[in-house]
């Protein structure tokens, strides 16, 4: 409330702006794990991150493909809208991968039936952590999303670094 | 590698493979919330470390209050 500042403090910081940076970045930081923090200047750190997060991704897809005597395809099913759609909304935090993975593999193994439907005795058998995997990756990457889009890191990444500089 | 296939899927080996991805995915998740909150590599690594062990102790606690009511209730 219409604060004076004296003579010895340093000037106050300008308010901060959303720019079309600021907004690739975060873009890029949903597309693709860790390269939000890679364009923001902490490229280890970014790099660290990013195989975490997609690493534990690919491992769920991995752990999803059903075994050689089932009938279905090869391909993995942890990842698909139409079948599990809350986790696919946890899942789609991964960005690329998991619209890469829903548009590849994410059909239907067959038509739901309803109560007419069969078991199936040869789903993936950890298909339950492949799923786990997926949506707990998704959800990190919205955690490093948000990290991005938060303007305190915008104001920590010009306070600590020159204009077009990076840190290792 | 058929081996560690066919042990994996017997009830232990389900266990075990349950177990140890639920250790992987703490520790990412532990990892990955600490390299937020704070930039040192030290710092992360110790916040790591607090946040892991928090987690698998919060968790066992609720896994053997799970496995107490269930052996109340239904007796097995």
């Amino acid at each position: 409330m219409g604060a004076t500042q004296s003579s010895g403090e340093a000037p106050a910081p300008p308010p901060f702006r959303p720019s079309a940076e600021y907004l690739f970045t975060a873009v890029c930081a949903w597309l693709l794990p860790g390269s939000g923090h890679w364009f923001l200047g902490h490229r280890l750190r970014g790099a660290v991150l990013g195989g975490a997060i997609l690493g534990i991704f690919w491992l769920g897809e991995a752990m999803a493909i059903p075994p050689p005597e089932s009938k279905n395809p090869r391909k993995p099913i942890a990842v698909t809208r139409e079948v599990h759609p809350i986790f696919f909304a946890c899942q789609v935090g991964n960005g690329f991968s998991t619209l890469m993975a829903n548009t590849l593999w994410g059909a239907p193994l067959y038509p739901d039936r309803g109560a007419q439907s069969k078991p199936d005795h040869h789903l993936p058998t950890y298909l339950n952590l492949a799923i786990l995997l997926t949506s707990v990756s998704g959800l990190l990457n919205f955690l490093l999303v948000l990290h991005v889009l938060d303007p305190r890191t915008w104001s920590e990444r010009r306070a600590s670094s020159p204009p077009r500089g990076g840190s290792p | 590698m058929m081996a560690v296939l066919a042990a994996a899927a017997s009830p232990s080996g389900s266990v075990v493979v349950h177990v140890s991805l639920f250790l992987l995915v703490s520790l990412v998740v532990a990892f990955v919330t600490s390299a937020i909150r704070v930039g040192d590599v030290q710092q992360i690594l110790v916040e790591t470390r607090k946040f892991f062990v928090t987690i698998i102790l919060v968790i066992a606690a609720f896994a053997v209050f799970v496995e107490a009511l269930s052996w109340v209730f239904l007796r097995r």
